[in-house]
């Protein structure tokens, strides 16, 4: 729509007259209007990684409407347009009642009703002859995000359910490679590298690289809005224009999938010209370390090796020192006693010829200039010295990255040498600094209470890229890995699994028996063989410690479960007592698990228990409304306590049996590498000319909402967006039909030519299900080759070509 | 008193929150929306004007503009639509209307206005949203009526209240010392064809 002979204002700049948002404070209260209307706090449990607190207001037994409930801090008030309709998914016309046995084919949707009794006797009998006759890991459980809750979450008694019977629990392959990467500079593991948001209003400027928080995290886009009203500086690197690109202060176009050259190029400028700051790399760096050049290592005394020998997995080693060059005493010494180390130098320690980390990184990414990264990226130099200027004078950098680099197979490089950046520059571990916009905090609640049996450990290593070929093979590693069934439960992996059509071709074919738990007929359920009804989110109690925002919220259960449906735990206890493991996984009522889950000592000593929850509701558990979590402000969760710029060991994210010791050898730096299949030096370029990103919008998370009823009104059906002159040259207009395809899959729906995609991409928002689209599905054409290391899906990197009509 | 929208469309993102909330809440019909997100742009949501990479996009939100000077109560010839004169919001009363849908064709804003047709279709068969909403009647008008029901009670429309970017705010205009009007005094703002002479109280910050 053009406004343009209706808008009469000029725009004011940015900062100017800007009153701040408390100053507006909205009124949240919406109690209950009558005395029959009760008033019930709720906590949305979906995958948006944003945290919204709602109050489900109850007539007559039926939840009528939800709305933002009110957090203790204002700011963090407030929820989207899917909050809003959580009570919708309750009552769906499409809702899952009853347990349901396939009759027709795998995918015929026909089914019959039968009773739980049934379906439970069933379950049973199958599982416990499977687990008999090939081995308990032959029972495989998929759960993924589908809810983040705790109780009934696939971190709850799911994961105790696969502990007691050591049934294969398949290892996640989203959203884990920028992650991985970072984690081998700050630790903190796949998730761990973020502050929390409300640090945004101390940082100088929010790069947001690679993330579009308006259309996506919009409680986290409160946040940032209000910072920069303030005063920060919004900058934005994207391949594609977006409502984030909209709002920022400059936008800077890049080529998607080359954004660790960018990274790569940064450092290397940053260190070349003596950009870094110094007194950080210093002291929370391992920069003065000394590094072997015969072995690799670094060099540290034999006590501080011990120590590192004797870490375990539960135990690891922290602030482990290292042997420095003490340029007072012109002879090596301990991290932790040297005032004065060399951060750079070629020196000898006993005889062994060393240098610092900082003179070997330096070294190792001389290679990456500005004119190389430019012509890779389509940055101009000039512009990635404006970034270089950002990260040395315009500090802090609050980096919003979320997991768009991710989707593409050198995103671990990626994340690797951007965390490399930030602790050179010293734009981490200090207020105002962060690796990325989602913040993941696990706080000192008893989740183990919940999950764990004894020393009973879920079977085997199995990552979800890997699930179709070892269904096929039946092996593992050069190991027999026979896989009967899967259980799957919070998950919709026939949807979001990469390269659908291994479904047909490989696992459902070599699957015996296929059980999916879920509110509705997703994609998954329609292909099971049996599906149980499983209890919404308004149905049960709960608790959820939320992501990018700092409290922990009770849920309370608003209104009894519709029809047949069941809370997944009680699912869970009843299929376990069957198998004879009742004690092991009890039948409890949720709020005896959600007091065991508030129980540790730590939260005592904090003041957090089960009493003060269900009181209050919501409690801040961790930073304060004053001093925002800040990630790694003492230490970092490394062996030495540092951001560590050379990692020593190189492990992979799951170790499947892969082969990855070449691999590994060459990443104690990053190294820059173009993506997979998406990249213009791939000959695959001359077929299939399309980059496809499926991005996260409003209207759904990942495949839930898929079918609500008000959304659909908004966001009809499945489209595509497609650059101008790419549409040009395909006589493609907006809303022909159009089909997607590569070797491995194709699916039609609608097109939009937009102006936001530049040509060589096309974009469209995902989590559709196939029979929502004209043909096929977007699933089809992602590929599950992933990084030997980072075990991760790329959904972006993917070849397609479009062409008009089926 | 004057009961009037401010909407800042540098903090608006177009997340349609609050066009959900106002279904909702007033326990809209299949496919009647009182309040729409539109983009600012190209020619779909979501799209740009421009060509790459010299883009732009903002959104605005459209309902009932609550005129001081409406088109639509000098036409309707059985008062079905007015001005409340306390509040100043443009009432519209089902038990009056006739159906003629003059108001719709008088008013300049598209689709804030809308006709019953049929008896009002429901997906779900309970009322959702508040309980004090008046009941939509087949062959009438119905539209924005900022959330009387609740600005009786002194809450905020619910449209308002959902926002989760803080981008509107609701209050008296003819008051010079209320939120709204510091507000727009203290920021650059448009009305949406003001050359129509309607005079709406809602007013985009720009
Ligand atoms: S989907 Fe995300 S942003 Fe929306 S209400 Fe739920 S948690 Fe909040
Ligand atoms: S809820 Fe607020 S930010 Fe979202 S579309 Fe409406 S006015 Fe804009």
């Amino acid at each position: 729509m053009k406004l343009a002979a209706a808008t009469a204002g000029t725009c004011a700049a940015a900062g100017v007259c800007q009153p701040q948002l408390k100053a507006l404070a909205v009124d949240f209260s919406d109690k209950a209007e009558t005395s029959d209307e009760k008033v019930f706090t709720t906590i949305c449990r979906s995958n948006c990684f944003q945290g919204c607190k709602l109050d489900a207001h109850v007539r007559d037994g039926i939840v009528r409407k939800m709305t933002p409930s009110p957090y203790p801090e204002e700011d963090y008030t407030g929820c989207c347009l899917r909050g809003l309709t959580i009570h919708q998914r309750t009552y769906s016309p499409t809702r899952l009642k009853y347990p349901m046995k396939r009759v027709g084919d795998r995918g015929s949707d026909q089914w019959e009703r039968i009773t739980w009794d049934e379906a439970l006797d069933e379950i049973a009998e199958k599982f416990t002859e499977y687990r008999k006759q090939y081995g308990d890991g032959a029972v495989a459980v998929e759960a993924a995000s589908g809810n983040q809750g705790t109780v009934n979450a696939a971190k709850g008694v799911l994961t105790r359910f696969c502990n007691a019977l050591k049934l294969t629990k398949i290892a996640g392959c989203y959203d884990m490679a920028y992650g991985y990467g970072t984690n081998r500079v700050v630790g903190g593991g796949p998730y761990g590298n973020a502050s929390e948001i409300a640090g945004v209003k101390d940082a100088k400027t929010i790069l947001i690289w690679g993330a579009n928080p308006t259309n996506s995290s919009p409680q986290n886009w409160r946040f940032i809005e209000q910072a920069h009203e303030a005063g920060v500086r919004l900058v934005n690197i994207d391949p594609m224009y977006t409502g984030t690109a909209a709002k920022c202060d400059e936008w800077i176009p890049i080529t998607a999938g080359t954004d660790v050259y960018l990274a790569m190029a940064l450092v290397n400028y940053v260190v070349s010209n003596n950009l870094i700051d110094e007194d950080f790399a210093r002291t929370r760096t391992t920069a003065p370390f000394l590094l072997s050049k015969q072995s690799g290592k670094i060099l540290r005394s034999e006590e501080a090796n011990a120590q590192i020998t004797a870490a375990t997995a539960k135990a690891p080693a922290r602030n482990v020192p290292a042997y420095v060059w003490d340029e007072d005493a012109e002879t090596y010494g301990s991290s932790d006693t040297v005032a004065n180390p060399a951060l750079e130098g070629t020196y000898s320690v006993d005889g062994e010829e060393c240098t610092t980390v900082l003179t070997a990184l330096k070294e190792a990414f001389a290679p990456y200039t500005l004119e190389e990264a430019a012509d890779k990226t389509g940055v101009p130099v000039e512009t990635i010295k404006e970034i270089a200027d950002i990260y040395v004078n315009q500090g802090p950098v609050f980096l919003y990255t979320v997991f768009a680099i991710d989707h593409y197979q050198n995103a671990h490089l990626f994340g690797q040498a951007v965390a490399i950046l930030h602790a050179l520059t010293g734009n981490i571990g200090v207020p105002g600094t962060s690796l990325s916009g989602f913040w993941f905090w696990a706080g000192n609640f008893n989740g183990a209470g919940i999950t764990t049996v004894g020393t009973s450990a879920a079977y085997g290593k199995l990552p979800q890229c890997a699930l179709a070929e070892t269904l096929d093979t039946g092996m593992t590693a050069g190991k027999e890995y026979p896989i009967k069934a899967l259980l799957v439960a919070c998950s919709n992996p026939l949807s979001n699994f990469a390269e659908q059509n291994l479904w047909f071709d490989t696992i459902l074919p070599k699957l015996d028996y296929l059980v999916t738990m879920d509110t509705e007929f997703t994609d998954t359920a329609r292909y099971s063989d049996l599906v149980l009804p499983v209890a919404t989110w308004l149905e049960v109690d709960d608790v959820r410690v939320n992501f990018c925002n700092p409290f922990v919220v009770i849920n309370e259960k608003a209104i009894d479960p519709l029809y047949e449906s069941k809370p997944d735990a009680e699912i869970f206890a009843l299929i376990a007592e069957r198998m004879g493991y009742g004690e092991d996984v009890p039948n409890k009522d949720a709020k005896e698990w959600i007091k065991t889950f508030m129980t540790s000592d730590k939260l005592a000593a904090d003041g957090i228990d089960y009493d003060r929850l269900v009181k209050e509701k919501a409690i801040r558990a961790i930073g304060t409304p004053d001093k925002p979590f800040v990630f790694s402000e003492k230490s970092f969760a490394t062996t030495s306590g540092r951001a560590e710029l050379y990692a020593e060991s190189i492990t992979p994210r799951v170790d499947y049996g892969q082969d990855y010791k070449e691999a590994a050898a060459k990443e104690h730096f990053p190294y820059a590498r173009d993506a997979h299949e998406a990249s213009a030096a791939n000959n695959l370029h001359a077929t299939y000319p399309l980059v496809l990103t499926t991005g996260h919008y409003r209207w759904r998370t990942h495949t839930q909402w898929f079918n609500n009823p008000t959304l659909r009104e908004l966001d009809p059906e499945p489209i595509i967006y497609i650059g101008r002159d790419d549409a040009r040259a395909r006589g493609i207009k907006s809303d022909d039909e159009v089909t997607v395809f590569n070797d491995r899959g194709s699916f039609t729906l609608k097109a939009v030519v937009s102006d936001a995609v530049p040509s060589g991409y096309v974009n469209m928002p995902k989590g559709w299900q196939r029979n929502q689209f004209i043909k096929g599905s977007y699933q089809e054409v992602s590929s599950t080759s992933v990084d030997c290391l980072a075990v991760n899906f790329t959904f972006f990197d993917a070849l397609v070509d479009v062409r008009k009509g089926e | 008193m004057q009961y009037a929208l401010a909407i800042d469309t540098k903090r608006c993102i177009g997340c349609n929150t609050c066009a959900v909330a106002c279904k909702i809440e007033n326990n809209l019909p299949d496919t009647m929306w009182w309040n729409r997100v539109l983009t600012v742009g190209g020619d779909h949501t979501d799209t740009p004007q421009g060509s790459f990479p010299h883009l732009s996009m903002s959104y605005i939100t459209l309902s009932c503009q609550h005129c001081k000077n409406p088109a639509c109560t000098k036409v309707c010839p059985v008062g079905a639509t007015y001005k409340d004169s306390e509040t100043g919001i443009v009432m519209q009363d089902y038990k009056k209307c006739i159906g003629c849908r003059y108001c719709m064709a008088a008013c300049p804003y598209n689709g804030v206005r809308n006709f019953n047709w049929r008896e009002p279709e429901y997906t779900f068969d309970f009322s959702q949203g508040s309980e004090d909403v008046p009941s939509l009647v087949k062959g009438t008008v119905s539209k924005c009526i900022l959330c009387n029901h609740r600005v009786k009670k002194g809450l905020e429309p619910a449209c308002v209240a959902a926002c989760p970017e803080r981008a509107r705010t609701f209050g008296d205009i003819d008051d010079p010392n209320s939120a709204i009007s510091k507000l727009l005094a203290s920021r650059s703002n448009y009305q949406l064809l003001d050359e129509k002479g309607t005079n709406p109280s809602v007013r985009f910050l720009s």
